[in-house]
C-alpha cells in the first residue's frame, strides 16, 4: 500500500516519489542486469535506461491490471537488456572465432591448476557465442539455463506466450550445440 | 533419454548450468552409452569454464551517479509548474529565482497599479479620506486584477511548506524562499490596508491571519522543527489554503 502512494504520487509528478521508487528498486534492478551481462558498467547502463524508460511512461502503469510495479519494472528491464544484447550482437558479428581451434589448444596443453590463456580464451569464446545469438533467445536461454528459472515465469516476464519461450530455447540450443558439433565429431 | 537430448544437456553443461536432476539423468545415459560417454569426455574441458556469478561477486552500483543522469533526463523534462510546486528541496534555484522575480514583479505592478487608482500625490493607503476613490471600488479594481494571482501565489507556499515534512531545505534555496515569504507579506499588508475599507470582515481576518502567517515563516528558524510544527498545525487549524481557494473561486469582489 506504501509503494502504491509512492506510485501515484510519481504518476502525480513528485519529484521526491522518483526518487523514492529508485531507492526501493535501483539495486534489484542492477542485479538483474547484472546477472545478465556479467558487466557492472553495462548493468548500470541498463539500469539507468530502465528507469528513465519506466518514468517516462509512468503514466501508462495501471493498477487495475493487478500488475505489480515492481513486476512492471522487471519487464522494462528486460527488454533494455534485449536492446542491450542486440547493440551488442551487431557490434561482434564479424569477431567469430572457431571454438574448434580453442579447444585443440586446451587439449594439447597439460593439466594445470592455474587457469590458462587457452582456457580464458576458450570461456570468452563461450560468452561470445552467446552474445552472437539473437537477443531475445540470449536472454531466454540465460533465464533458463543460468538462473535455472521456469519457462512459465520467463513467459510471464517477457510477457509471451510459454510456447514462444519453448521455440526460442530450442532455437538458441540448435545454434549452441553447432559450435560443439565440430568438436564431438574429432576421432 | 536418447542421445539427442544427451547432446542438449551437454551444450547446456558448457553454455549454462546443470539441475542436479540433470546431472543425474546425464550420468545414467552415459553409463549405458559408449558414444555419448566419449562425447562428454571431449566436452569436459569446456564445462565450468563461465564465471559463476554469485551475489558476492555483483559489485556495488554507483547508484548516485546513476540518478544524476536518470534525474536529469526524467525530470528535466517536467513542466515548469511541477517542477515549482513539487517540493522545495528538488527545485532547481534558477526555476525559483524566475518565480521570486516574477511574484516581485507581480508586486510592483500591482502598486502602480493601486497608486493610480488612489490618484497622484498620494502616498498613503488610507481610503477614508476626502478626495480618495469610494473604498469599495477601490478594492474592487484591486482584487479583480490581483487577488486571484495573490491567492494562487500564496496557496503552493502554504502546501508546501505544511507538505515539507522534515526535510531540510538547501541554504540556496531557503535564502530565496525567504525572499518570496517577504514579498508575500509585502502584498498581504497592502491588500489587508485596501480591505479595511471594503467591511468585508471575513476577508479581513484571513488576511490579518496571513500577516501573521508569514510574518513567523519569514522568521522561522529552519532548525527549530518544534516551532515549524507548531506553525503548520496553526495553519491548518485556521484553514487558511482552503480558506484562501474559497475566496478565489467564490468570490469577485471584497
Amino acid at each position: 500500500m506504501k509503494q502504491d502512494m509512492t506510485v501515484i504520487l510519481a504518476k502525480e509528478g513528485h519529484p521526491d516519489a522518483f526518487r523514492k521508487l529508485y531507492e526501493e528498486h535501483g539495486h534489484r534492478i542492477y542485479r538483474i542486469a547484472f546477472r545478465h551481462t556479467q558487466s557492472q558498467q553495462d548493468a548500470e547502463d541498463i539500469m539507468q535506461e530502465t528507469f528513465i524508460k519506466a518514468f517516462k511512461r509512468i503514466d501508462t502503469f495501471k493498477f487495475q491490471l493487478a500488475q505489480s510495479f515492481s513486476a512492471w519494472l522487471n519487464t522494462i528491464c528486460l527488454n533494455c537488456t534485449i536492446d542491450h544484447f542486440r547493440r551488442q550482437r551487431s557490434k561482434r558479428q564479424d569477431r567469430q572465432v572457431s571454438l574448434t581451434d580453442l579447444y585443440n589448444e586446451l587439449h594439447t596443453h597439460n593439466p594445470s591448476p592455474e587457469k590458462t590463456i587457452e582456457t580464458e580464451q576458450a570461456a570468452e569464446h563461450i560468452r561470445e557465442s552467446l552474445a552472437l545469438l539473437p537477443a531475445k533467445q540470449r536472454l531466454i536461454f540465460e533465464m533458463r539455463y543460468h538462473q535455472q528459472l521456469p519457462i512459465k515465469d520467463i513467459a510471464h516476464d517477457l510477457q509471451c506466450s510459454q510456447s514462444t519461450v519453448k521455440t526460442q530455447i530450442f532455437r538458441a540450443q540448435r545454434r549452441l550445440r553447432k559450435t560443439l558439433e565440430p568438436i564431438w565429431g574429432k576421432p | 533419454m536418447n542421445c539427442q537430448e544427451t547432446h542438449d544437456l551437454l551444450t547446456i553443461a558448457v553454455y549454462g548450468r546443470l539441475t542436479s536432476s540433470q546431472k543425474e539423468e546425464l550420468q545414467a545415459h552415459l553409463q549405458t552409452c559408449p558414444e555419448c560417454a566419449a562425447k562428454y569426455e571431449k566436452t569436459v574441458p569446456l564445462m565450468d569454464l563461465r564465471s559463476e556469478v554469485t551475489d558476492i561477486d555483483i559489485p556495488e552500483p554507483d547508484l548516485e551517479r546513476s540518478w544524476d543522469v536518470i534525474s536529469e533526463k526524467v525530470l528535466g523534462h517536467r513542466s515548469f509548474l511541477q517542477r515549482l510546486f513539487g517540493t522545495w528541496a528538488q527545485i532547481p534555484t534558477r526555476k525559483w529565482a524566475l518565480a521570486a522575480c516574477s511574484l516581485l514583479a507581480v508586486f510592483v505592478l500591482g502598486y502602480f497599479a493601486g497608486r493610480q487608482v488612489l490618484g497622484p500625490g498620494r502616498s498613503d493607503l488610507g481610503l477614508g479620506g476626502a478626495g480618495s476613490a469610494p473604498a469599495g471600488e477601490v478594492v474592487a479594481v484591486y482584487s479583480d486584477t490581483s487577488f486571484t494571482e495573490y491567492a494562487d501565489s500564496l496557496r503552493p507556499v502554504l502546501v508546501s511548506f505544511l507538505n515539507r515534512d522534515g526535510v531540510e531545505t538547501p541554504e540556496a534555496l531557503r535564502v530565496l524562499e525567504q525572499q518570496l515569504v517577504s514579498d508575500m507579506l509585502v502584498r498581504t499588508r497592502l491588500l489587508k490596508d485596501l480591505a479595511y475599507g471594503s467591511e468585508d470582515e471575513s476577508l479581513l481576518e484571513l488576511l490579518q491571519d496571513m500577516e501573521f502567517i508569514l510574518m513567523s515563516l519569514r522568521n522561522l528558524d529552519p532548525t527549530d522543527r518544534d516551532s515549524a510544527q507548531h506553525l503548520a498545525g496553526l495553519i491548518r487549524e485556521k484553514k487558511v489554503p482552503l480558506r484562501l481557494q474559497e475566496f478565489r473561486s467564490a468570490r469577485s469582489t471584497f
